[in-house]
This record gives structure tokens, C-alpha cells and sequence, in this order.
């Protein structure tokens, strides 16, 4: 029989309301209030051997010590499951039991199950670190909360994979995964094609992305004759034995390399190790990606006051937005720490 | 009375393949003279040896350093089934075909010269059973596997070139043996010619993908660097006009046996008279390089899908990011003409899955079924056997068990729709 522990907060555990909300935690054996419905639920399958308890205001008074001993109590008692709530709409409840659930995962590796109304706020803040299943807003849709988390719970109890988030019913915790479906693409296309068609409901695999957020150009250079001005690519123009590594597509990692190095192009010579485009050219000749010889010419006319010592390089190329924006962040940081007025970003 | 548009394809399905003394089938067994086969492909003295492989459906074998595959088939009567490749040039779509049907012939090699750059042949892997089969269409399909080994004198360029005909010379002497030994076929007759007034009418926006050396794909023998947005008859592509040499990546190739078995072509043919009228395919070169040039195609596909009467079309594409958009472009040109569209895409989210998955998107494209993710990162497990080499190109011993990220398997994501995958939210 699986053993599963269960967290609920003082107004489930029988020992009053709001007034009561300063109970501090505790550890009860066996199944309390909500927990007795999740044994019906379980049958012979799955028993409830612990509950913990906090009251709402207690948790949030000092979460750090909560979830010690919230952890110090799963480690000893070992479940195969922790569940917690369902909390419905609740907000303070909600956030606990998202925060005992993704401790008990992180910390012990026990997986966790929380209910929760897909509205309400502990949703967004741990629906990456835990697992939830969606219920009504409040206790009075406990039946059909404990009715569909019970399975879920069972599942996550024996190991099993998630499958999609439509098929489990849950709330999605947001990340993409390739199944194996039964339907054919080209039916499924045609099918779709067919339904737009006549004007029928069809649902897109992917959905279009939310309106991207613009970005606000800087300022321009006052005086372009007084500025230092840096040289930037995500043309992967790299020594040649490539010493930090950058990858040749779905880059998460940049560089930057004395300017003086490009300059001699020679012990190492720089070489392109970007996998999107034909660099036979760029290997040729360097310049064509990182236009020293042009800025130095700019410089000798006085057109820009200076060339900032070093050049950054990274490899734009199948690179996810996520690492796309931490490396322009982490470049643009150091760019202005070294005091560079302005930027030419080469692309490919 | 000669009917230029009509292609009667006669298959014999095949449910074994084995080696033996002659090339023919009995029955739905096929046999192969492993002899003879060899013979015909070192004829040609840029491959410098050849070893013939089976791997079928439910075998504990993978398949790495993957070429390109084709499906046997031979005209019968007059006519090349690869046109350019093999025999004289002329086109293709009319007449009789014979196919070997669930057969593949797969070339596995590496070059003779290190490459460097983007151009150049990656791994590519095919395992034949177990919970990785699902992650490469080819794992469903007899192959006979031409393991070569290049002639160590030649260039790269040249040696790929060798190794593509040896493919279809292959594939076309296997067919015309079987065809001798007259087995059962049924068939399927390709004919777009009588349209129904009260049905719509739907065209295929077939993306090719023409970037460079190892990233070509040829039509009539010829790559199409210089390819405009053209009208083709489906039955041309089922019947061996276009053949490819994308190795790049491995999980976006659409090698010659998908061209040839391209399944939105046989979806639009099933359904053809039914749901709909197939109007005709549009192909359509990916990768353009500039924006003018992505312009001036999309614009220009979208222009061709009018001029054909078209109400829908279906769009594929072949490649990465610049394909992306060559596709979504047409796709938003196409609406804006008024033709309603569907968009076939692989996913990008990232090997977390939690990035958006699209590399680029129009508004209008708000019909997209999708094909998996190229950015996953497969567990493969140990197998018994190993075909084409020892060692995966970074080193590790192929037999596994290793770690492959979708990239490297063969057609994983092809954009024909050949898979069984679809991306989905966990």
C-alpha cells in the first residue's frame, strides 16, 4: 500500500478560523478532515500515515522554520506522495502548500500534489515547481477536488510520467514535450485546413506568441568623435580552437576576446563556429564579421573617438529567447562598465 | 490515348526483407543478392567499398551516419524513375510506376575530409525498436542499408555525389528485379484532372530546402539555387522529380523516400473528389537570403496559389529558422489573398521546453499543427547492433547507452508530417 502525507491548514484540521489562524505547525498522525475523504478515495491502494498542520498566519510568519520542520517531518516519515490543500481559491493557505510541496520535491524527492482554483495566486508562483490540479473556488467543491486529485495522485505516487496537461486535467505547469500521437500530420493539417474552411472551431497545436514587448532604442551618441565604440556578433567568430566553448547553435554561453587578438588574426586565428550560416568568408577573412578594418579606418578619419579593447561574440543561432536575453543583458552590463558609449552587432 | 496526367502506381507490400542468392520477392518476402547489389554500386570507383545491411521494424539495431533513402521503384515500360539521376531526362508523373511498398534503401557513411562550417553532413541516427523507434519514421520501414565506405582519393563534394546515386541506382535495380518476378500489386491512380465545381480547392505549398553543399535538395537532377516558385504536378513528386542531399541536420531532412511518399500529397490524393480538389503544388525554394529575396517568393507563391483558383493550401517547410520564415511569409501572403492556410512547424522551445516554440510568426498563422521539438534531449538506450560505423561523430561509442538531442535523429521533426510526434503542453 502507498503511504501518502498530507498538508492542510488549521481551518481543515478542525481547529477553528481566522481567529485560530496563528496555530503553530504540527505533525498529526494518520488522516484529518479532508484526509479521510482522500483515504475513501484511495481505497486499498494508498493510506494517509501523517497530516501536518499550520495555521495560515503561522506559516507565513516564519516559512523558513515551517519548512524545516515541515521537511524534517517527511524525511522521517518517507511517503511515496505528499499531498496538499486543495486550497481553492485561498490565498495564504494556497501559497504554504505550494511552498511545503515544492520543498518535499526539491528537498526529499517526494513528489507533491496540490489543488488549487486555476486562478488563484499561488498558481503562477509555484506551478513550475509542483504539481496541480485545478478544483473549484471554494471548499464547498471539495468531492470533486478529492474525486480527480485522488488518481493524479496515485500516478505521481507510482512513479509514472505526466502526459500532456489536457489529458491529465491539470493546471499546466508550462513546458512543451514531444508525444507520440496516433492521428497523422497530414490528416490532422487537412482536417484543420477542412474546418477553417467551413468556419468550424479548430484548435492550433501552437498557440501565436503575446505581443512582444518593444524596445525602447537608446539614446543617440552626442559626439560619436568622443565615443568608444565596441564591436558585438552573434556571428561565432571565435579563436580557433574555440577556448570558452561557445556552441555552434542554441548558444548559452559568450565570450569576449582582445581586440589586439583579432588585429594579428594569427597564433590563434579567429574562425566562425557558427552553425547557420556559410562562413567560408568570415574564415577568410575575419572583417567581414567583425568590422575592425572599418572602424579602425573611422578612427584614422576621427569619425569615432575610439574601439573599445575587446570585441564579444556569441552564436545567434536556433538560441532560445530565454538565453538570448540573459546573454544581451550580461554583455550590455559589462559594455557599460567598461565605459563603451555606443555598439555595432554584427548579424548573420 | 496518352493521359499526361494520370500515374498509376502499382504497389507490392512487403513484409520481410532478407538477404538470399537472387534479388526478387515471393510473395511479400523480399530477398536481396547482396552480391549483385555491391557490384552495382562499386561501379563507381569514388566509393571504395560497400557493406549491405538489413535492418527492419522491431530489430535491436540502430543505424547511424545517415544518408539519404529512397524507395525502390522502376517505370514500367518506357521512363527513368529518377529523371537527372538515372536514364535520360525528361519528366516524370505519367504512365506506370511499381514500388516496393514499407521498403527503404539507406546509404550510411562519413565523407573522406573533415568538414568545418555549417555545410557539412551531421549524425544522423535511426533506432529500429524499443521506446526511441518513435523518433525517426524511418524506424517503420524495411531498410536495406548501404553501409560505404568512401574511395579515400576523393573530395567530399564528389564522394556525395557517389553516394546519392548509389542510393537510387540501388533502389531502382531492386524494383526492376522484383517487377521481373511479376508479384501481386494493388493500385493507387494519381489524377487530378477532373475537378468537382462544389468542392474547394486546395493547394500544397511544398518548401524545398536549397542552402549549399550538403544542404541541397534536386529537382530533375538539378539543385534549385535558382528555384522561383513553380507549379508542379503532385504526381511528378510521387513519381521521383525531386531528390535530396540535406544532411545538415538530421531531424528536418526530407530525403527522397519522403519526397516520394510525401504524406500530405497522399492525404490530399485520399481525399481528393471527397473533402476536396487537389489544385496542384506549389514548390518553392527555402532559405532565401535576404529579406527582398524572402519577399519577392513568398509574394510570389502567393501569386501562383491565386492564379490556380486556390481557397486553401497546406504549407510544409525543410529547415531551421530562415524556412521559418520563407513558409510563414507565403502563409501570410496567402491569407491576405484570401487563402485560407494551414502550417505544418517543428517547435523550438528550448531543451526545457518552456521557450516559445515558433522561431518566427505571422498573425495570420493561426491554424499550425505541429511536429515535435528539435530541441529535446533523447535518452537512448543500448542496443545489440550497430550499422554504419562504431562511433558516433563525437566520439562515443554508437552502441550506446548516450544522450542525442533531436537534431541528430533521422527525419525526427521532418516537416512532411512523416512522424508521429506532436508537441504538447506538460
Amino acid at each position: 500500500m502507498l503511504r501518502v502525507a498530507h498538508y492542510i491548514n488549521q481551518f481543515f484540521a478542525g481547529i477553528g478560523g481566522e481567529d485560530k489562524a496563528d496555530a503553530p505547525f504540527e505533525v498529526r498522525e494518520g488522516a484529518v478532515g479532508p484526509g479521510r475523504a482522500f483515504a475513501m478515495e484511495f481505497g486499498d491502494d494508498a493510506e494517509i500515515v501523517q497530516t501536518l498542520v499550520c495555521g495560515d498566519n503561522a506559516f507565513h510568519a516564519d516559512p523558513e522554520a515551517n519548512l524545516e520542520a515541515a521537511v524534517a517531518a517527511l524525511a522521517e516519515s518517507k511517503p511515496d506522495l505528499l499531498i496538499a490543500g486543495p486550497a481553492f481559491n485561498a490565498g495564504r493557505y494556497g501559497l504554504a502548500c505550494g511552498a511545503i510541496a515544492a520543498a518535499a520535491t526539491e528537498k526529499l524527492g517526494i513528489p507533491a500534489l496540490i489543488g488549487l482554483y486555476p486562478e488563484a495566486p499561488a498558481v503562477d508562483v509555484y506551478r513550475v515547481r509542483t504539481v496541480m490540479m485545478p478544483t473549484g473556488d471554494s471548499a464547498g467543491s471539495m468531492k470533486d477536488a478529492v474525486a480527480s486529485m485522488a488518481p493524479m495522485g496515485l500516478r505521481l505516487a507510482r512513479g509514472e510520467p505526466l502526459s500532456p496537461a489536457e489529458e491529465d486535467g491539470r493546471i499546466p505547469i508550462g513546458y512543451r514535450k514531444a508525444v507520440a500521437t496516433e492521428v497523422p500530420v497530414a490528416h490532422r493539417a487537412v482536417e484543420m485546413l477542412l474546418a477553417k474552411l467551413k468556419g468550424e472551431p479548430f484548435e492550433s497545436e501552437i498557440s501565436l506568441p503575446e505581443g512582444a514587448e518593444p524596445v525602447p532604442p537608446a539614446p543617440a551618441v552626442d559626439d560619436l568623435g568622443e565615443a568608444t565604440i565596441a564591436l558585438v556578433t552573434e556571428g561565432g567568430l571565435v579563436p580557433e580552437d574555440n577556448p570558452d566553448r561557445i556552441e555552434s547553435s542554441s548558444a548559452t554561453k559568450w565570450a569576449r576576446y582582445p581586440i589586439d587578438m583579432l588585429r594579428a588574426n594569427t597564433d590563434p586565428a579567429f574562425k566562425s563556429i557558427h552553425a547557420g550560416y556559410d562562413s567560408q568568408w568570415v574564415d577568410a577573412d575575419p572583417n567581414r564579421m567583425v568590422p575592425l578594418d572599418a572602424l579602425e579606418a573611422l578612427r584614422a578619419e576621427g569619425v569615432i573617438g575610439g574601439i573599445h579593447d575587446y570585441f564579444y561574440a556569441t552564436t545567434g543561432t536556433g538560441t532560445t529567447v530565454t538565453h538570448g536575453e540573459r546573454i544581451g543583458g550580461e554583455i550590455a552590463k559589462q559594455l557599460i562598465a567598461d565605459g563603451v558609449q555606443a555598439v555595432i552587432v554584427t548579424s548573420t | 490515348m496518352r493521359q499526361p496526367f494520370r500515374l498509376d502506381v502499382h504497389t507490392c507490400a512487403i513484409e520481410d526483407v532478407r538477404l538470399g542468392e537472387a534479388t526478387t520477392v515471393t510473395g511479400s518476402t523480399l530477398t536481396i543478392d547482396a552480391v549483385e547489389i555491391a557490384g552495382a554500386v562499386l561501379e563507381d570507383g569514388r566509393i571504395g567499398g560497400v557493406e549491405i545491411e538489413i535492418a527492419q521494424p522491431g530489430d535491436d539495431t540502430r543505424i547511424i551516419g545517415c544518408l539519404d533513402c529512397a524507395e525502390p521503384r522502376t517505370k514500367m515500360g518506357d521512363g527513368a524513375v529518377f529523371p537527372g539521376f538515372l536514364g535520360g531526362m525528361e519528366t516524370v508523373g505519367n504512365g506506370e510506376t511499381f514500388r516496393l511498398g514499407n521498403v527503404s534503401v539507406l546509404a550510411s557513411s562519413r565523407y573522406p575530409q573533415p568538414f568545418s562550417g555549417l555545410l557539412q553532413a551531421r549524425e544522423a541516427v535511426v533506432d529500429m525498436s524499443g521506446p526511441t523507434a518513435i523518433y525517426s519514421p524511418m524506424s517503420q520501414v524495411r531498410n536495406i542499408v548501404l553501409a560505404l565506405t568512401p574511395n579515400p582519393d576523393i573530395e567530399n563534394d564528389d564522394y556525395d555525389d557517389a553516394a546519392r546515386r548509389a542510393v537510387l541506382k540501388v533502389a531502382e535495380l531492386i524494383a526492376r528485379r522484383a517487377l521481373e518476378a511479376e508479384p501481386a500489386t494493388t493500385t493507387t491512380t494519381f489524377d487530378f484532372s477532373e475537378q468537382d465545381p462544389d468542392l474547394p480547392r486546395v493547394v500544397y505549398f511544398y518548401q524545398l530546402q536549397g542552402q549549399g553543399r550538403m544542404a541541397d535538395t534536386f529537382l530533375y537532377g538539378r539543385d534549385i539555387h535558382n528555384l522561383v516558385p513553380t507549379i508542379i504536378d503532385p504526381n511528378e513528386v510521387i513519381d521521383g522529380a525531386i531528390v535530396s542531399g540535406v544532411y545538415v541536420y538530421a531531424c528536418y531532412k526530407n530525403p527522397t523516400y519522403l519526397h516520394q511518399n510525401n504524406p500530405i500529397i497522399w492525404e490530399l490524393q485520399r481525399r481528393h473528389g471527397k473533402d476536396l480538389n487537389f489544385a496542384g503544388v506549389i514548390i518553392n525554394r527555402g532559405h532565401n537570403y535576404t529579406q527582398e529575396d524572402k519577399e519577392r517568393s513568398s509574394h510570389w507563391a502567393a501569386k501562383l496559389a491565386e492564379f490556380m483558383s486556390a481557397d486553401a493550401a497546406v504549407l510544409t517547410a525543410e529547415g531551421g529558422g530562415n524556412s521559418a520564415i520563407d513558409m510563414m511569409l507565403a502563409c501570410q501572403y496567402m491569407e491576405k489573398a484570401g487563402i485560407t492556410t494551414t502550417v505544418v512547424s517543428s517547435e523550438a522551445a528550448g531543451t526545457d521546453g518552456f521557450d516559445y516554440p515558433l522561431f518566427y510568426s505571422v498573425p495570420e498563422a493561426d491554424a499550425i499543427v505541429s511536429i515535435g521539438s528539435e530541441d529535446e534531449i533523447i535518452p537512448m538506450p543500448a542496443v545489440s547492433k550497430v550499422i554504419g560505423g562504431t562511433t558516433l561523430l563525437t566520439g562515443e561509442p554508437a552502441e550506446g547507452p548516450f544522450d542525442l538531442k533531436m537534431y541528430f535523429h533521422y527525419c525526427g521533426t521532418n516537416q512532411l508530417g512523416a512522424n508521429v510526434l506532436q508537441g504538447r503542453v506538460f
